[in-house]
């Protein structure tokens, strides 16, 4: 389908808007900047059945070939080790994370969502399995069972239905806004094209925050290669501005943490770094992603009334 | 097709191009303000979003970011540098986004076309369907600006054998699909005339993105660069030419890389900030003197 060449997006699911023109959003406190650390909680499956999908970047240099035993003892070093290291970081860092969780996860790994329960972490739902994206080969019924199932499998062990939707890998068939809006999630955080949370134009209206992938662990580190000790210095500088800008309208920061990646033990000094950076900044609202949806759904809620 | 379409003339064996106000360097500045479709339908040649099945809404929405964000970050460092850019415009961004339509115009930005969508391709396209797209864009950028199009740049740097002659044909002055030269040149066509200008896919902000390239070190390529062309401008006249994209250099962690080397340039002397149709305009009006 070529889109046609009228105003607007080439797709329904929100409208343009371009950042000059937008009224001023307030945080709560007089933030400048929410910032939502992001804490991935994947499974990645040794052998995933045939005609699932994952995101083709994570090849093997040496070529694909199964089993892959490189990439799920990898990601398993994650869940084992790395994992407690992100959590060590964040409890002397005092922040409260999101955890983005696979369902395969939350069932394989009880140890984990126990550390993240009693840390009060807000879980959202993140796909069933590190190696099973959706896409739009994926059919209706079975992203709509998938997304079913996922409220469900996180809701029995934490006790709290997922308010949020952060896709595998960017996964998102054209249908995902509007059956996540349908069973009722708050927001998505998977749309790397803004620096502030937006409305989509779903039924009932679901909370994109961004997403912003540019500084995502797994893609600037593991994707593009860059070189770990850049990392603190590059996320500050997208802080720094950032804040300055959030003196005028507020801004939102996430930062996705992958403890197979960022738990490495060469790599997670640095992640200190960020953190210690980041925390010398004042105003900031250090918080959840739900904590932002909250918000955002109240200030809509206080306008319409 | 024409054999040899820029005969081969060294810069030492040409007599010397000079700038208006006798500057070294013509200094232009390129962002490419595009529009990336949702769910293309042609996938030939190339796949837009190789990653999954259509949407990629990693891919997508993050050159949307350019659009929503991007562009306007990078708009109020090139005013506050004084500096004219020249878009290098999928023409449908304007159809979609009236709002960019009338920034550009309010700055009096000038336009290269970029084609119509940067995930509409050209390569191996037939003769009539690419004359018809680029007859399309001159349209469309006159009913948009009353103006005629004066520069093109295939979309996603995709083109055919028979490009050049399409777009003198359709009475476009210049053409940036060419990188053999630090200065305009004359390229043959069939029918009418046409010149290249110096436009960069080395420094290009795209084609460091996909490597592990970050903003500090294209820093410094823009600057190192600019001194180069900048010392010899004081015998030969040189293009610089800076090729960005908002969703890449217009992200918060970059701007201020980008601001320290337009900075550099804006602070030297004998340099021309520029628009493309204001280089071509002049190197048309020397090589008319000189020939």
């Amino acid at each position: 389908m070529t889109a046609r060449r009228t105003p607007g997006m080439d797709h329904e699911h929100y409208t343009f808007s371009p950042m000059p023109g937008r009224a001023p959003l307030r945080w709560p406190s007089e933030a400048r900047i929410a910032f939502a650390p992001v804490v991935y909680l994947e499974h990645w499956e040794l052998d995933p059945p045939e005609g699932t999908l994952r995101d083709p970047r994570f090849g093997d240099p040496f070529g694909n070939f199964r089993p892959d035993y490189r990439s799920y003892t990898w990601r398993e070093y994650g869940a084992r080790i790395g994992f407690f290291r992100v959590l060590d970081l964040l409890d002397k860092h005092r922040l409260t994370a999101t955890v983005a969780a696979n369902t395969s996860a939350v069932e394989r790994y009880p140890k984990l969502v126990e550390a993240c329960l009693a840390r009060g972490y807000e879980f959202a739902a993140h796909g069933t399995h590190a190696t099973r994206m959706i896409s739009s080969a994926m059919a209706a019924e079975q992203e709509a069972a998938t997304i079913s199932h996922c409220i469900e499998t996180i809701e029995r062990p934490t006790g709290i239905r997922p308010k949020g939707w952060i896709s595998q890998d960017f996964g998102q068939s054209a249908r995902t806004p509007g059956l996540l809006a349908e069973r009722g999630f708050s927001y998505l955080s998977d749309w790397p094209n803004d620096d502030q949370p937006y409305w989509m134009t779903t039924d009932p209206p679901i909370l994109s925050i961004p997403c912003q992938s540019e500084w995502d662990d797994v893609q600037l580190l593991w994707h593009r290669r860059l070189l770990t000790p850049r990392f603190p210095a590059l996320v500050e500088e997208g802080f720094r501005v950032l804040h300055e800008e959030g003196a005028q309208s507020g801004r939102s920061f996430t930062l996705g943490i992958h403890p197979w990646l960022f738990g490495m033990p060469h790599r997670i000094r640095y992640l200190d770094e960020t953190l210690t950076r980041l925390g010398a900044y004042a105003n900031v609202w250090c918080t959840t992603l739900g904590a932002i949806s909250d918000h955002m759904h109240a200030l809509t809620r206080s306008a319409a009334g | 097709m024409i054999a040899d379409r820029v005969p081969y003339v060294p810069i030492t064996e040409r007599p010397r191009l000079t700038w208006p106000g006798g500057a070294r360097v013509a200094v232009w500045v390129v962002p490419n303000v595009e529009h990336y479709e949702y769910l293309p339908n042609q996938v030939r040649s190339r796949n837009p979003w190789p990653r999954m099945p259509h949407p990629d809404i990693l891919g997508y929405g993050l050159r949307d970011y350019g659009n929503r964000v991007g562009l306007w970050r990078m708009a109020e460092l090139t005013d506050a540098l004084g500096i004219p850019c020249t878009l290098s415009l999928n023409i449908a961004n304007w159809e979609h986004y009236p709002e960019i339509f009338e920034a550009s115009e309010a700055r009096g930005w000038d336009v290269m076309c970029h084609g119509i969508y940067n995930t509409q391709y050209h390569w191996s396209l037939p003769e009539d369907e690419e004359r018809a797209i680029i007859a399309d864009c001159v349209e469309t950028y006159h009913r948009f600006t009353g103006r005629r199009l004066a520069g093109w740049f295939s979309p996603a740097a995709t083109f055919t054998e028979n490009t050049p002659d399409l777009v003198a044909e359709a009475g476009i002055t210049y053409y940036c699909d060419w990188y053999h030269d630090d200065q305009p040149t004359p390229i043959r066509v069939r029918n009418g005339s046409l010149i290249t200008i110096p436009y960069q896919m080395d420094i290009n902000d795209a084609m460091v993105w996909r490597h592990h390239i970050e903003a500090g070190d294209f820093a410094t390529m823009i600057i190192d660069h600019f001194d180069t062309l900048w010392r010899e401008g004081a015998d030969q006249g040189r293009v610089v030419c800076i090729a960005l994209h908002p969703f890449i250099m217009g992200q918060p962690h970059r701007i201020r890389a980008l601001e320290r080397a337009l900075a550099h340039i804006v602070a030297h002397d004998g340099v021309w900030l520029a628009t493309g149709s204001e280089i071509a305009d002049w190197y048309l009006s020397q090589i008319g003197d000189a020939t």
